[in-house]
Parts: C-alpha cells; structure tokens; sequence
C-alpha cells in the first residue's frame, strides 16, 4: 500500500474494487461539497461514498457537511444509496446515531491494517466467492444392483427417524426364528 | 439464459383469500404486508409450486396439508399457478390444492426441489430456528441445535436415522432386550448342543447296559431246560417260554412232601417217649396182682361193707353203693347218713316228752280259771242293779238344790235329818259312782278270765294232737336200735373201705398204662404206611422191616432236600432271566426315547442355527449399511462444513457487522470417521479462537450470523438455481446492520444474479430497501408487492415494477 494517508487507503481499495473516483468538490443541486475523496460506483452500481478524515475534520462539521448532502440527494430525488466512510478517530456515539439516519456509515479507523481496512468497507467489496463445490450427492444412495431387500425395509424406515429404523431393524433380526417356534 | 420465475398466481391458498396475482420478473422483488397479511403464505405457494410440498411447515406439523387450502375456499379447493422461464421443460404449473391432497404437477425434479428447499429457500420458521443455533449446548443431548438444524436443512437426518437405528448392531449384546428370539437362539443352540451330547451319552450307557444284560440272559437260558429263544434273541418268545415252564407245582410237591416227614419223623420221636416194650412185661404184672388184690379184698370187707349199705338202702334208697362211687366214699356216705337218721329219731322222741309235760300243765291252770269265773259271777251280780245313770241325773239334779226343800217331791229334808240336803245328795252321788266303778273292774276281770281259758284249751288241742301215736314211739325206738348198731359197724369198716378204694385205683392205673401200649402199636402201623406212601411218590424203595420209621422218613427226607434244591436252583435262575428281559425292555424303551429326543433336538437346532444364520447375515448386511451411511454422511458433513463455507460466511458476517471483533465460524470435523457435530466456534478477526458465539456475540449480531449461514450455505455450492427467497429475515437488527444488509442484497442481486425476493413486515425497512434495491441500470428493475386486506376480508396483493431512471445529481 503506497498511499500515504487513511483517505487514500481507502480509495485505493475502492478504485480497485471498480469505483470510480470523482472530483470534488462535489455539486449536487446547485450545492457545493467538500470531501477529501468521493466515489461512485462504476459497474451496475448506483452507490455514492464519501470518504472524511475525522482526524483533519471535526465531527460535528463532518455531519454538516453529510446531512447537507443528503438532503441535496433527497432534493434530487436521487436514489443513490450514500455510504460515508470515516477515518481517523472514530466520531462520538451521537454524531455516529444521526450520522446513520442519513447514510450507510463505515467506520475504518486509521485504515493502517490492510485485512481490517477491507472488512471495514467489505460491504462496498463485491463477494469473493471461491469455486463452489460440484452439486452435492441426492440422499441415500448406498445402493447396489443386488440390493437386499432387508436393506431397502430399513432405508424405507429413514424418515421415521431413528426409532423407528431401530424397531425395524430387531423385526428383521428376530424374524428368522418365527419359524422355530418355541423351546425345543 | 438463467432460470427466472416470473408469475404468481395464488388462490384460496392458507391466510390468502380470493385470488392475487402478481408478477415475479425482476431481479429483485421487495413484498411487503403487515403481519398476517399473507406474505408468507404468498411464498410458500411460491414454494409448494416448485417442489411439491412445503418442509419447513412440515417439520412445524405433519398433517398441515388439511391447513393450506383457506379454510373460506369453495370446495375447500385452492389453486396455485406459478410460470418459470428458463428451466428446462416446464415452464408453468397450475395446480390444485385440497385438505387432502396437492394436485400434480409441481415444477421441479427431485433433487432441484431439494435445492430449493435447502438453500434458496429461507422460510420464517427455519430462521427461527437459526437462531436457535446458538443457544448454549446441553450437555445431556448427543446433538446441539445447530447440528440438528444443519442436519434436516440438508436432509442429514435420514442419515443419522440409519446410522443411529442401525447402532444396537455394532454390538451383539444390544441385541438382547429388543431382539429376544434371537438373543436366545445364541443361548440356546450350545444349549442344545450340550443336550444332544449328553443324550447321546446316555445313549451309550444305555447301550451298554442293554448289551451286558443280553450276555447275562443268554447265559442264564442256556442252563435252563428250555430254548426255543429265537436267534438273535426275540425277547417276546423268551418271557413267554419263561412264564409257562416254571416248577413252581413240583416244588410245592416236594415241600409238602418235606413237611409230612418232618411231622412223621416229630411223631415218632413222641411216641418214643411213652412205655416202650420192656416195660410191658411189668406192667400185664401189676395189672394181674393188683386185681387179684382187688378181689381178695371184695370177697372180706368189700362183702359186709356191701351187706351194711344194703340194709341202709332199705331205709335210705339214695345211698351210693361202694362199686358206685368206691369203697371208702360208700362207707363214709353210710356213715354220715346213720349219724344223720340216729340224731333225727332222738329229736323226735325230746319233743314228745316236752309236749305231754305242757299238756298237763295246760289242763291244771284250766280247772284255777273256771274256778275264779264262777266267784267273778257272783260278784257281779251282787253288785247290778247300781246304774251310772242314776249318778248322772242326780249330779244335774244337785243345781236345783237351794234349801233343803226337796225338789223331786218338795218335802223339807230337814224334816228327816239333820244333814243338808246338798250334802246328802253329794254323798249319795259318790256312793252310786264307786259301785259303777267296781261293777265295771268286775266285768273285766271275767271277760279275761275267759279268754284266759279259751287259748289255754287252744293250746292244748295243739300239744295233744303233736304227740305221737304210742305204735309209731315203739317203731322209732326199735330203729334207733338197729341204727346205733350199723353206725358201729361202719365205723369198724372204715380202714377195710380206704384200703379197697387204693386197690381199685392200683388195678385202673395198670389197666390205663396197658392200653397206652396198645394205642401205641397202632400209630406206629400207621407212620410206616404214611412213610412207605410218600417213598412211593418219590419213587424210592419202602421201609426195610428192619429200618425204623424216623430212619427211613430221614432218608426221603434227604432226597426231597435235593430235589428241592435243583429245582429251586432252576425257578431262581428262571426269575433272573424273567428280571433280564424286563431290564432289557426298559433299557429298549430308554433307547428309543433316546433317539428320539436327539432326533428332536438335532432338528430345533438346525432350524435356529439356519434361523441364526439369516440373522446374522441380516446384521452384517445392516453393519455394512450403516457403514456405507456413515461415510455418504461424512462425505457430505465434510462437503459442505468446509473452509470454503467459513470463508464464505465470514465475509458475509462481517459485512453485516463491521465492527463486530468476532466471527462465527464452525470447528471442521478432523476426522472422516468421527461422528458429524458441527461445532460453533467464534473466532477473533485477527487470528485466534473466541468462545461459543452465544457468550461472544450480540444478540443483533447472532440474527446475523444466523442470516449470513443461510446465505453462505447458499453461496458455498454451485448454484443450481439461482434464487433466493427470504422470508422476513429482519426483526431485530439495529439500522447499521440494516443499511448494511441492504448492501448485501444488492451485491447478492448485480454481482451474484441472484433472483432475490424477500419479504419484510416493517414499514420503514420496506421504504428503506425500495431505495437502496433501485434499478441501477437499464433493464434492472425491481418490482414491490403490497399485500393487505380489503374491507370484505379478501386478500389484495398490488404490485409495482419499478425500472430504472438516470440519476440527476450525480452524473456517473
């Protein structure tokens, strides 16, 4: 990671993840905002992030600035879902609470930690999804061509459970000597 | 072109009542209703549609077919239409459902149907149960919830059925409660076994014994007469030729024999003893001197004893004579019988004497009382005249007396004396009283005097008349003579009379004695017949004239002992063989008995080890089928709780909760053998294990997690159909994880073409997702679905395809 400050941590992985950066100040509505870094997204993704640096801002401005935008969006009529991710240190409880009422907000702290910073803003990530496994096998099939007919009358007990397989199975046992009837 | 559903039609179907349709075809549908409003039952015709049942209600109750038609249907019918394009085949169903039964056909084969079941479906309850994963283990179940939960959405408990209901076969003694004919066909056979060895045994002995007795018997008829015996031996013939020759006649024959001699031989010993011929001589002796002796006696003193007893009897007729009861008891009767006759004659002739010496008496005191009767008289008559009477009235006379005056004749007394007339009466009245007085003592004497008289000539006639005549006096006195004299006689006689009566014994006792001799001669004549009879019977020759009697019956005695021995000899040795074949027959019927129950036995025991065999083939087969299910199962345990499935759902987890320090993870099984327990773990993001996911996690996050498995299982296997159905997944995250899970969906619907089609219950979440879930592009489109009810109760269910609109704030 080459990027000198957390903002740009951040963009670098969302750049690689196919956002596409845009210059700001960002004009919405008439509207000019300010951020250190503004994303949307590139392929069949309507998404808007906004990337502050609480250590540069103070949390109160940065919520001015979010909720304005918002508003602009809403002014708009835009259906761009706005995700704010913030950096440095993290904002009080309150300012996060009215911060999220507006916008899907990412807390990636110093963004120092490459596996943290991605799970941090891994919702923004597409899923990385290894090579799924071949479909799985159907049910019960240790069969055979010459299947006992004993073992097809304990497989036919299966949904029972396991009880009723059990009973099945001292039937079975037990069935041979029906014929010798009785003690000798 | 991937499979896509594209149409719903639903009709009468569980809470939906009417008929609603709705279009499906859209990458994402978003349906919202309020709680009962028929979401879910929208989405589970959705799934009874395409596979024919619906197994998350079917786990809740086995019988919920009666529930899913409206329970308002006509007919109690509801319908389901369902169109699907790019599947292969079908592509639209319509089918019936009924309380009953569901109408054919459905749209997926077997093991598509699984899939949709197990991993694109996300039914309400199942969620529930997810949540349920992470409830703390209890120690007393051998599975956790998740396992339980993991096992039936992959079908993993039909498995564990067989593998588990097949367990009691892995060791014979689990068999013993449940299977007890066969648990006691493992007892019984060595049983048997032991039985039929030890039968066969006795078998042996019993042969033994049949063949030591056969020697005996054989031995034993050949030293009998008899042999009609059969070869080999017929033991039939045998004891009857045994029963008809016994010598139990000739053996009596014999003992009566022996006993007639005994008593023969006993006999003359008897008379052995008695006066034997020596003597005879003497005794003829004595019998001649002692009559002899007799008769000089008889012709002295026997003759005048004779004499006296004769005259006695001319008087005394009774009187035993001495040849009668014997000399001496003939004289001391005679004399008795004098002394008796002598006393009587001397009493008689006192109390003549006494009774003429009281008739003179008598006559004397007569003549005195007539003599005082006649003075008696006189007086009497002097005296009557004087009557009591007189007394009397006089006496009642005297009250009249006052004076002197008279009062029978009223002259005064005076006149005649100078005594009152009171006193005069008074003396006179005594005077008349001591006259009646002495007439009456008078009277009385002479009336005794009389009687006195009376009973003394009474007496007297008594007295007179006793006297004897003076002819009969003479008489008695000549006979007290005569008798005086023969009791002197007899008196001399009485020594003679001893002596006859010894002699007369003397000549019995010889003549007793000579008569014995002669009884005697006679049995011994008899004795030697007996005996020359029986030497006759045992064919011996007869008494020699010189061999004695006890002698020769010694001889036939001896001759009778040994016969009795040879025969008894043979009877005994008869009985013995009589005793053999009886053995023998028991020994025989042993031997049978034997047989048969080895027979018996052998047989039971071939039925249950033919019995034993099947069984233990059908344990073997089950041994090898729960062995062949154990490994399908971990196959697919190891299939699917992979790192692929951690990395999976780590991923998703964490997108849901970033913040979140901990992820769920499962523990892989280590070994293929062992028993599958997918175990939860958590662990830290940063490497390291955490502890159960219940201790670690919030209650929001475990929702997630939950969630997130779900959709990983989803995720972790080729996609045989790419739909996801979630039913109302949301009831307790906070906003965070919504906005987050929002995200989720929509990466799962552009990035990973899911079909996705939830349905949510709130309001705001519904608004929320609408927004976040919009068409990003051209041709995306998103279609929400409201449900509700109508005023009359029927299900409304309006449906909006939203497609994409260019966003205008921010150009891309």
């Amino acid at each position: 990671m080459n990027a000198t400050t957390p903002v740009e941590r951040v963009v670098s992985i969302l750049v690689e993840a196919k956002y596409k950066r845009i210059s700001t100040p960002l004009a919405v509505a008439g509207m000019s905002f300010d951020f250190p870094a503004v994303l949307i997204g590139a392929v069949r993704s309507p998404d808007l992030i906004v990337v502050v640096d609480a250590a540069m801002e103070g949390e109160e401005r940065i919520r001015q600035k979010v909720e304005g935008l918002a508003r602009a969006l809403d002014v708009m009529n835009s259906r761009r879902p706005l995700t704010l991710i913030i950096t440095g240190p993290r904002p009080r409880g309150p300012t996060l609470d009215s911060l999220s009422r507006v916008c899907r907000v990412l807390s990636a702290g110093d963004a120092s930690d490459a596996p943290a910073l991605k799970d941090a803003v891994s919702v923004l990530l597409p899923l990385a999804i290894p090579d799924p496994e071949e479909e799985l096998e159907e049910g019960l099939a240790p069969s055979s061509d010459q299947q006992d007919a004993v073992v097809d009358a304990l497989l036919a007990e299966a949904p029972g459970g396991a009880e009723a397989v059990k009973a099945r199975l001292f039937e079975l046992i037990d069935e041979p000597f029906d014929a010798t009837e009785g003690e000798p | 072109m991937s499979p896509i559903l594209k149409n719903i039609s639903v009709e009468n179907f569980r809470s939906i009542r009417g008929e609603i349709n709705v279009s499906l075809d859209a990458p994402v549908v978003l349906i919202h209703g309020s709680n009962g409003a028929g979401k879910t039952s929208l989405l589970s015709a959705l799934e009874l549609a395409l596979t024919g049942a619906i197994p998350s209600l079917e786990r809740a109750e086995r019988g919920y077919l009666e529930h899913l038609p409206h329970k308002d249907a006509k007919g109690g019918r509801g319908r389901i239409k369902l169109e699907v394009s790019g599947l292969d085949g079908r592509k639209e169903t319509s089918l019936s459902v009924t309380r009953s039964a569901i109408g054919s056909p459905h749209l997926l084969d077997v093991s598509a149907s699984r899939f949709f079941s197990e991993r694109c479906y996300l039914a309400q309850s199942t969620l529930t149960r997810l949540l349920e994963l992470y409830e703390d283990r209890d120690a007393r179940r051998t599975e956790s919830r998740l396992t339980r939960f993991v096992k039936e959405l992959l079908g993993l408990d039909q498995f564990d059925a067989i593998v588990d209901g097949l367990q009691p076969v892995g060791d014979v003694r689990r068999l013993r409660e449940p299977a007890p004919a066969f648990w006691g066909a493992r007892q019984d056979i060595p049983d048997i076994e032991q039985r039929v060895k030890n039968f066969r045994e006795e078998m042996r002995s019993v042969e033994a014994e049949g063949k030591t007795i056969l020697d005996r018997l054989t031995a034993t008829l050949a030293s009998l007469p008899q042999n009609q015996v059969g070869d080999p031996i017929d033991l039939a013939i045998v004891e009857k030729e045994l029963q008809s020759g016994n010598d139990e006649t000739a053996l009596l024959t014999l003992a009566r024999a022996r006993r007639d001699l005994t008593a023969i031989i006993e006999q003359w010993r008897g008379l052995s003893t008695g006066p034997d011929a020596a003597n005879r001589e003497s005794v003829e002796k004595e019998d001649s001197a002692a009559r002899a002796a007799l008769s000089e006696w008889k012709s002295a003193t026997g003759e005048a004893l004779d004499g006296v007893i004769e005259e006695l009897r001319g008087w005394m007729p009774n009187l035993a004579t001495s040849d009668a009861v014997g000399a001496d008891r003939a004289c001391a009767a005679a004399l008795q019988a004098v002394q008796a006759e002598l006393k009587r004659t001397s009493d008689l002739f006192d109390r003549d004497e006494t009774d003429a010496k009281r008739a003179s008496d008598l006559q004397r005191a007569m003549e005195e009382a007539r003599a005082r009767g006649l003075i008696l008289d006189e007086q009497i008559a002097d005296t009557a005249g004087v009557g009591e009477g007189l007394a009397q009235a006089l006496s009642e006379l005297a009250s009249h007396i006052h004076s002197d005056d008279c009062p029978v004749c009223g002259r005064d007394f005076s006149e005649v004396s100078s005594t009152p007339l009171g006193a005069h009466l008074s003396v006179r009245i005594g005077q008349l009283v001591e006259a009646a007085g002495r007439l009456q003592a008078l009277t009385a004497d002479r009336a005794t005097t009389g009687a006195s008289i009376t009973a003394a000539e009474r007496e007297l006639a008594v007295v007179t008349s006793r006297r004897l005549a003076q002819e009969l006096r003479d008489e008695l006195k000549a006979k007290r003579a005569r008798f005086e004299e023969l009791r002197l006689r007899l008196k001399d006689l009485q020594d003679g009379a001893a002596d006859g009566a010894r002699l007369a014994q003397r000549v019995a006792l010889a003549a007793r004695q000579l008569a014995n001799l002669r009884t005697n001669d006679q049995a011994a004549t008899i004795m030697r017949q007996s005996v020359d009879k029986l030497a006759e019977q045992l064919s011996q020759k007869h008494l020699d004239v010189a061999e004695a009697v006890d002698a020769g019956a010694s001889r036939l005695q001896t001759v009778v002992q040994e016969r009795e021995r040879v025969l008894g000899a043979r009877e005994a040795a008869r009985r013995a063989a009589l005793q053999d074949v009886e053995e023998l027959k028991r020994v025989g019927a042993r031997g049978d008995q034997l047989r048969r129950a080895i027979d018996g036995a052998q047989e039971t025991r071939d039925s249950l080890v033919g019995a034993k065999a099947e069984a233990d083939r059908r344990i073997e087969l089950a041994k090898e089928l729960a062995r062949q299910t154990r490994a399908v199962r971990t196959k697919i345990v190891r299939r699917v709780f992979n790192d692929e499935l951690n990395a999976i759902w780590r991923d998703l987890f964490v997108r849901l909760a970033p913040d979140e320090p901990f992820v769920p993870a499962f523990a892989l099984p280590e070994t293929t053998t062992g028993p599958v327990e997918a175990v939860l773990e958590t662990l830290y993001r940063s490497g390291g294990r955490g502890g159960n996911p219940r201790a670690m996690l919030s209650a929001g996050n475990l929702n997630t997690a939950a969630l997130t498995l779900f959709l990983a299982l989803h995720l972790s296997v080729k996609p045989k159909l790419p739909w996801l159905v979630i039913d109302d997944p949301v009831q307790s995250m906070d906003e965070v994880h919504i906005s987050q899970f929002a995200a989720l969906l929509r990466t799962l619907s552009k990035q990973m073409g899911r079909q996705v089609i939830i349905a949510v219950h709130e309001r705001p979440l519904f608004d929320y997702l609408a927004l976040e879930l919009s068409p990003a592009y051209l041709d995306d489109r998103l279609i929400t679905i409201e449900i509700s009810r109508a005023a009359n109760e029927k299900t409304v269910a309006v449906w909006n395809p939203k497609t994409y609109v260019p966003d205008r704030a921010i150009a891309a």
